[in-house]
């Protein structure tokens, strides 16, 4: 039995816990419920808290008159690129930092956080030179490869904390039964670290989509921009509502709203498990 | 083996990092120009020149307030809010759901959202506070003045990274043996004592790594301020990135852009061998 002091405290925690919360989600809330209100609502001059009706005419003009469409495929298709590319070698050379040693390992592992770590901003000005000169400058691949830069080390970094939890004894009694080193990576380790990859294929998904520094450098032309650069030019036209801005704001929202939903445990479980701890 | 494995990795990062980090210190020592190439070799004069000038000294500074200003606000709010989760009995996987969202949403909605928030004429904040009778003479400016840009800019910053460091103290906590607290309630300490003795103590070392983690990030950050204020009102909130930034797509000056982005990155490389040198201290 609780005595009544600490009952009182208790509800008082929740209360404040609550309050917080409340407060910390209210900006998004706010979009939200503005995107899908009537203009005269918007504007009224005691804020309406709920919409009389929902309006979804700013999300129709967004999507279709402002070409959200086309900006929301550029957006999944460099995110879902970068997050393969960097998943696939990071397993890789994850694994390789792991589990070998081998000549200039600390030395890697150092340089692959260091790298992680310089400022985007100055990799943006010989990016910026170099792909103009390889021709790659204003298309998505350049776009891929720019934002990689990041993405990959990143990968790389919280891969090599998932591999060194898995103990060694299983791929080596795979190898002892007549497995090659591959063949036990493959077979035996991977499935083990299904949930540690997938975690790593999120983030880097939700960094790619992140993305506008480098976006803003290597794009041009308006059909290529991504979700963010496009949000990044239109905020402040005196041409686009509020109504319309929110409707873009949760359209870039979204997906990765829905993607934290549903993995947001084994995302958290990843972040303090892989990225920090060593 | 190893090296076979890593081959992908290493050719992505040495072509994609390594070599355009080189080229950008190399462009530092001459005066380089966007669309005129390298030009002469002109040896120190790029930082000669910037170490002249008070505007890098003024973004230097904006850097700095930009940093500590957020860490702390970040590190103190995250450190309340998960000694507090950490006291629920039920509802805490619900409460880090909700408080770490504002971490996965994209900087340019983060931007643009709290600039319409803090709007001086028809933001929801000075509407609200002219609800209390506050500001309603001469609207609160926010992001708008010179004065209280920073301010503004720095409590969207901790909004945005206050998630991230409340679910890492969070897990640091969890980690802590029960039987430590125990044996301070067993020699009669309290609440506050109990924090004071059991619970910093333990949680130093992901404190000292989340500082340095987060400065870093910060420091960096060119996206958020630019989204947010353009470095402006009058430069008040003019970060090294974006003075990069600036010299180098603003005024095509593409060697003293390198120069300033090679200080802040050796600047930074002295707190990131700090940083590793606390990895290996916890493991």
């Amino acid at each position: 039995m609780m005595t009544i002091q600490a009952r009182i405290w208790r509800i008082a925690l929740y209360a404040f816990l609550f309050a917080v919360t409340a407060l910390v989600l209210f900006p998004i809330l706010w979009m939200v419920l503005t995107s899908i209100k009537p203009e005269r609502e918007i504007y009224s001059f005691v804020p309406k808290w709920l919409p009389t009706k929902i309006d979804w005419s700013h999300y129709r003009v967004v999507w279709f008159e402002k070409n959200f469409w086309l900006y929301f495929l550029n957006s999944i298709f460099v995110a879902s690129v970068t997050a393969l590319v960097s998943t696939v070698v990071a397993t890789l050379g994850g694994y390789a930092l792991a589990r070998f040693s081998f000549r200039g390992r600390t030395v890697l592992s150092t340089l692959v956080l260091m790298i992680y770590l310089v400022p985007i901003i100055l990799l943006a000005l010989p990016f910026y030179l170099a792909l103009s000169a390889i021709g790659l400058f204003d298309t998505r691949l350049g776009l891929i490869l720019a934002v990689s830069t990041y993405a990959v080390p990143f990968a790389v970094w919280v891969l090599r904390g998932f591999f060194s939890q898995i103990p060694p004894e299983i791929e080596e009694a795979a190898m002892v039964d007549g497995a090659s080193r591959l063949g036990a990576l493959y077979w035996v380790v991977l499935p083990v670290a299904v949930p540690g990859i997938l975690a790593t294929a999120l983030f880097a998904f939700i960094l790619a989509w992140d993305d506008y520094l480098f976006a803003l450098i290597v794009i041009s032309s308006d059909d290529l921009r991504t979700l963010p650069l496009a949000i990044g030019l239109l905020a402040g036209d005196y041409l686009v509502s509020d109504g319309q801005m929110m409707a873009m704001g949760t359209i870039t929202t979204l997906p990765i709203a829905i993607v934290y939903l549903i993995f947001q445990r084994f995302f958290i479980s990843g972040l303090t498990s892989g990225s920090v701890k060593g | 083996m190893p090296y076979f494995l890593l081959a992908p990795a290493l050719l992505l990062l040495g072509v994609l990092t390594l070599a355009p980090l080189t080229y950008s210190v190399l462009m530092s020592l001459f005066n380089a120009r966007l669309g005129h190439g390298m030009g002469d070799f002109v040896g120190l004069a790029n930082f000669v020149a910037i170490l002249s000038e008070p505007r890098f000294w003024n973004a230097a500074v904006n850097t700095m307030v930009w940093v500590a200003g957020s860490v702390a606000a970040e590190l103190c709010l995250g450190t309340l809010l998960a000694v507090l989760l950490n006291n629920l009995l039920f509802g805490r996987l619900f409460f880090r759901a909700a408080l770490f969202f504002p971490w996965v949403v994209p900087i340019a909605v983060i931007a643009f959202l709290w600039r319409w928030i803090y709007n001086p004429q028809n933001g929801i904040l000075n509407v609200t506070l002219r609800s209390f009778g506050i500001g309603t003479s001469e609207p609160w400016m926010w992001l708008a003045d010179a004065d209280t840009a920073m301010f503004s800019a720095l409590i969207v910053n901790a909004w945005r990274g206050t998630p991230f460091v409340l679910v890492m103290l969070l897990a640091a906590l969890q980690g802590i043996p029960r039987d430590e607290y125990e044996a301070a309630r067993v020699s009669g300490a309290g609440a506050v004592r109990e924090f004071w003795y059991v619970t910093l103590p333990n949680l130093r070392t992901i404190i000292m790594i989340l500082m340095v983690l987060r400065t870093m990030q910060i420091a960096n950050n060119f996206s958020l301020m630019w989204l947010l204020t353009g470095g402006g009102p009058a430069e008040s909130t003019e970060t090294l990135p974006i003075l990069i930034y600036l010299k180098g797509f603003g005024a095509h000056d593409f060697g003293q852009a390198s120069a300033v982005a090679a200080m802040l990155l050796v600047s930074l490389l002295g707190l990131a061998f700090a940083y590793f040198r606390l990895l290996r201290e916890r493991e």
